[in-house]
C-alpha cells in the first residue's frame, strides 16, 4: 500500500467536516455574545466537554458495527461508584481504582457483546436490559446512599492544564480519539470491524470473525463509557447514585450529530468529537438561557430526529 | 412453513407464557394461602391492567415489525397532565390524556413515514422529548387526581371488576382485529415481509401510522389506570414500563422481527410478569435484586425465544 492510500483515510468525510463547520458557526456565535473569542474559555468548554466526548468516541464505535449500546449511561454511572468507593480519598489507591474500574466497564462490554451476538438478542434490548441490571446492582451495593470520594490529586485530571496551555483531559480525550483512528482506519483489525459493520454477510463471506469483533466494539465502547464515567468524577470529586446516566441519549445524539449512522460501516473521530462538543454548547446555551432542565431532554429528542432526517435527506438527494 | 399471520399457529406461541403464569400461580397458592384470595386477586388485576394494556399497544408495534421504545415516556406524561389538570377539568381530562398519547403517536409516525428515520431510534427520541414535556408540566412527583376517579374505576376492589372488564373488551377487540379483519392480516402482512405487503398492495405508511397511533393511544390508557391507581401525577413512572411491555410481549411469544404473535400471548405475558413480581413480594426480596432478577428473567426470555430465528436488526 502506498503512502498516498494512507493520507487519503485520514481525509476527513463530508459528515465530519458537516459537523465541523456546524460547530464553528456555534462557537462564532458563543464568541460573539460573549464579546470577543478567548482560546483560555474555549479550552476551559473542552475540557468539560471531555467525559461525553469519550463516552461518544465508545457509542460512535458500536454504531460503526450497526449496532446501539443503551447501557452507556448506566457503565459511566457505575464507574463513578467503584472509582470513588475504592479510592475513598487516598492518593495510594490509584491503581486499584482505576483497574476496578476499567475491569468492570470489560465485564459489562463482554456480557453485552455476547448477549448481541452469541445469544442473539438485539443489541439495544441486551444493553437496555443491562443498564436496568447495573443500575439495580449499584443501588443494591451502595444500599442507596454511596460513600467515597476521589483524592484532590486525582482531580488534576479535569482541572488540571499541561503547562498552562492545554487542559490534561482535553489531551486525554484527544489521544483516545487518535487511538480509536488509527485502530479502525490504519490496522487489519480496524478494517476488519469496519467492513463486518458495513456489511455483516460479506464479512462472514469473507472469513471474518465479525461475531468477535462486535463482542470487541462492545468491550472497548463501555471501557471507554468507564473512563468518561472516571473524567466524570474527578469533575463532581465524589460518588453519586445515576450521575453519568445523561450520558446514554446524550451520547446517541452526538454521534448522530457527528455523521454516524445506524445502519453501520461509518466511523468519523473528527464528528464525533464536533458532535460531542455540539451538544455540550447547545446544552450550556440552555443552562445560560435558565431553561429548566426539562428542556434538557426536549433538545436532546429533536437533536437526534433532526440530524437523521438531514442525513436521511442528503441520502435521497444524492440517489 | 406455517401460513403466517393465521389464528391457531400464532395462538399457541402464547403457550409458553401461559403455562409459566399457570406455574407460578399454582405455587404461590401452596406457599401461601392469601394468594387465592379475592382481595389479592383484586389486586392483581389492578396490576395486570397497566402493564397488559401497555404491552398490546407495544404489540400491535410488533406485529408490523416495528418497535416503540416511547410507551414508558407516554404513560408518564398521561399521570403528569392527569394530576395536572383532574382538580379543574374533572372528566375532561381523560379525553385530553387520550388525545396526547395519539398526538405522540402522531409524532412517532411523521418521523418514521414523512422523515424515514429508523422506528427504534424516532421513539428513543421521542421518548426523550415526551419526558421532557412530562418534565415540564410537573417537575416533580405530585398533582392531584379526584378520588371520584378512583371511586368509579377501582372502588368494587375485587376480581370482577371495571379494571378485568377493560382487560377483557382492549384483547378481545384486538383479537378480533387481528384474527378476521383486512386491516388485521396486513399488519401481520407488513411484519412478515415488508416487500411483499408492499408489493401486494398494503397500505404501508396507513399501517405504521394505524400502529403508533394505536401504540400511543393505548399507551395513555395505561397512564391514567396508573394514574388514578397512585391519585397523583409522577413524570419518571413510567421509565419501567417501556421494557416491561417488551418483555411482556416477547414473553408470550410475539417475534419481535414482526408478524408472529398473539394478543392472548401478550396478556398471559403480562400476567407471568406481574405474578413474578408478586412472586417477589412474597418472598420479601429487596427492590433492588427485583430489579436486577426482572433484567436477567428479559435476557432469559429473549435468549429463548430468539433462538432459531432469523438474524436481528440493530
Amino acid at each position: 500500500m502506498t503512502a498516498a492510500t494512507y493520507l487519503d483515510r485520514l481525509r476527513p468525510a463530508g459528515a465530519s467536516l458537516r459537523a465541523m463547520a456546524l460547530l464553528l458557526l456555534l462557537l462564532a456565535a458563543f464568541f460573539i455574545s460573549t464579546r470577543g473569542f478567548s482560546s483560555i474559555l474555549l479550552l476551559d468548554n473542552i475540557r468539560q466537554a471531555a467525559p461525553l466526548g469519550v463516552v461518544v468516541a465508545g457509542q460512535a464505535l458500536v454504531l460503526m458495527m450497526g449496532r446501539l449500546d443503551l447501557s452507556v449511561g448506566a457503565t459511566a454511572s457505575m464507574a463513578n461508584i467503584v472509582l470513588c468507593s475504592i479510592f475513598n480519598s487516598d492518593m495510594a489507591n490509584l491503581v486499584p481504582a482505576v483497574a476496578a474500574t476499567l475491569a468492570a466497564g470489560t465485564l459489562v462490554g463482554l456480557a453485552n457483546g455476547i448477549m448481541s451476538t452469541k445469544l442473539r438478542i438485539p443489541a439495544f434490548l441486551a444493553t437496555l436490559a443491562s443498564s436496568l441490571i447495573i443500575a439495580g446492582l449499584v443501588v443494591f451495593f451502595t444500599n442507596g446512599s454511596p460513600r467515597g470520594a476521589v483524592p484532590p490529586a486525582f482531580r488534576v485530571i479535569t482541572e488540571g492544564w499541561l503547562f498552562g496551555v492545554a487542559p490534561y483531559s482535553a489531551l486525554i480525550w484527544l489521544v483516545l480519539l487518535v487511538a480509536l483512528l488509527l485502530l479502525v482506519h490504519f490496522t487489519m483489525l480496524g478494517r476488519k470491524m469496519i467492513l463486518s459493520g458495513a456489511n455483516v454477510v460479506a464479512a462472514r463471506h469473507s472469513g471474518i470473525p465479525s461475531d468477535g469483533l462486535i463482542i470487541l466494539s462492545f468491550v472497548l465502547c463501555s471501557v471507554l463509557a468507564s473512563i468518561g464515567g472516571i473524567l466524570l468524577s474527578a469533575i463532581t470529586g465524589m460518588a453519586s447514585i445515576g450521575v453519568g446516566n445523561n450520558f446514554t441519549l446524550d451520547s446517541i445524539a452526538a454521534a448522530v450529530i457527528g455523521g454516524a449512522l445506524f445502519a453501520g460501516g461509518v466511523f468519523l473521530p473528527l464528528g464525533a468529537m464536533a458532535g460531542a462538543l455540539i451538544l455540550f454548547f447547545v446544552q450550556s446555551l440552555l443552562y445560560v438561557l435558565a431553561l429548566p432542565p426539562a428542556a434538557k431532554f426536549i433538545v436532546q429528542g429533536l437533536i437526534i430526529i433532526l440530524a437523521l432526517a438531514l442525513a436521511n435527506l442528503k441520502q435521497e438527494r444524492s440517489q | 412453513m406455517q401460513p403466517r399471520g393465521s389464528v391457531c399457529p400464532n395462538l399457541m406461541l402464547g403457550l409458553p407464557a401461559l403455562l409459566l403464569a399457570v406455574a407460578i400461580g399454582a405455587i404461590a397458592t401452596t406457599w401461601s394461602g392469601d394468594f387465592m384470595s379475592a382481595g389479592n386477586l383484586g389486586n392483581l388485576v389492578n396490576r395486570v391492567l397497566p402493564l397488559a394494556i401497555a404491552a398490546l399497544g407495544e404489540a400491535v408495534v410488533l406485529f408490523a415489525g416495528r418497535i416503540d421504545l416511547s410507551v414508558g415516556s407516554v404513560i408518564s406524561l398521561s399521570t403528569a397532565i392527569l394530576g395536572v389538570t383532574s382538580a379543574q377539568l374533572g372528566w375532561l381530562s381523560i379525553p385530553l390524556v387520550i388525545l396526547a398519547g395519539l398526538a405522540c403517536g402522531a409524532f412517532n409516525a411523521a418521523g418514521v413515514i414523512l422523515l424515514r428515520i429508523n422506528p427504534l431510534i424516532m421513539t428513543l427520541a421521542t421518548s426523550a422529548v415526551v419526558k421532557g414535556i412530562a418534565l415540564l408540566l410537573l417537575p416533580s412527583p405530585g398533582g392531584e387526581v379526584d378520588y371520584s376517579f378512583y371511586d368509579a374505576f377501582y372502588g368494587q376492589d375485587q376480581f370482577f371488576g371495571w379494571p378485568l372488564l377493560l382487560i377483557a373488551v382492549a384483547f378481545a377487540a384486538t383479537f378480533a382485529i387481528f384474527g378476521f379483519t383486512r386491516f388485521g392480516r396486513s399488519i401481520y402482512a407488513l411484519g412478515s415481509d415488508g416487500r411483499a405487503a408492499f408489493a401486494n398492495g398494503v397500505n404501508v405508511p396507513g399501517i405504521d401510522l394505524s400502529v403508533f397511533l394505536i401504540s400511543g393511544g393505548l399507551a395513555a390508557v395505561a397512564g391514567l389506570a396508573v394514574g388514578i391507581k397512585i391519585l397523583s401525577g409522577d413524570p419518571l413512572i413510567g421509565d419501567s414500563f417501556t421494557l416491561d411491555a417488551i418483555a411482556a410481549a416477547v414473553l408470550g411469544g410475539v417475534a419481535l422481527q414482526g408478524g408472529r404473535g398473539s394478543v392472548f400471548g401478550v396478556l398471559a405475558g403480562a400476567i407471568a410478569l406481574v405474578l413474578i413480581g408478586n412472586a417477589f413480594n412474597l418472598l420479601e426480596l429487596n427492590t433492588n435484586l427485583q430489579q436486577i432478577a426482572k433484567g436477567l428473567i428479559f435476557v432469559a426470555a429473549l435468549m429463548l425465544f430468539m433462538r432459531g430465528r432469523s438474524r436481528s436488526p440493530a
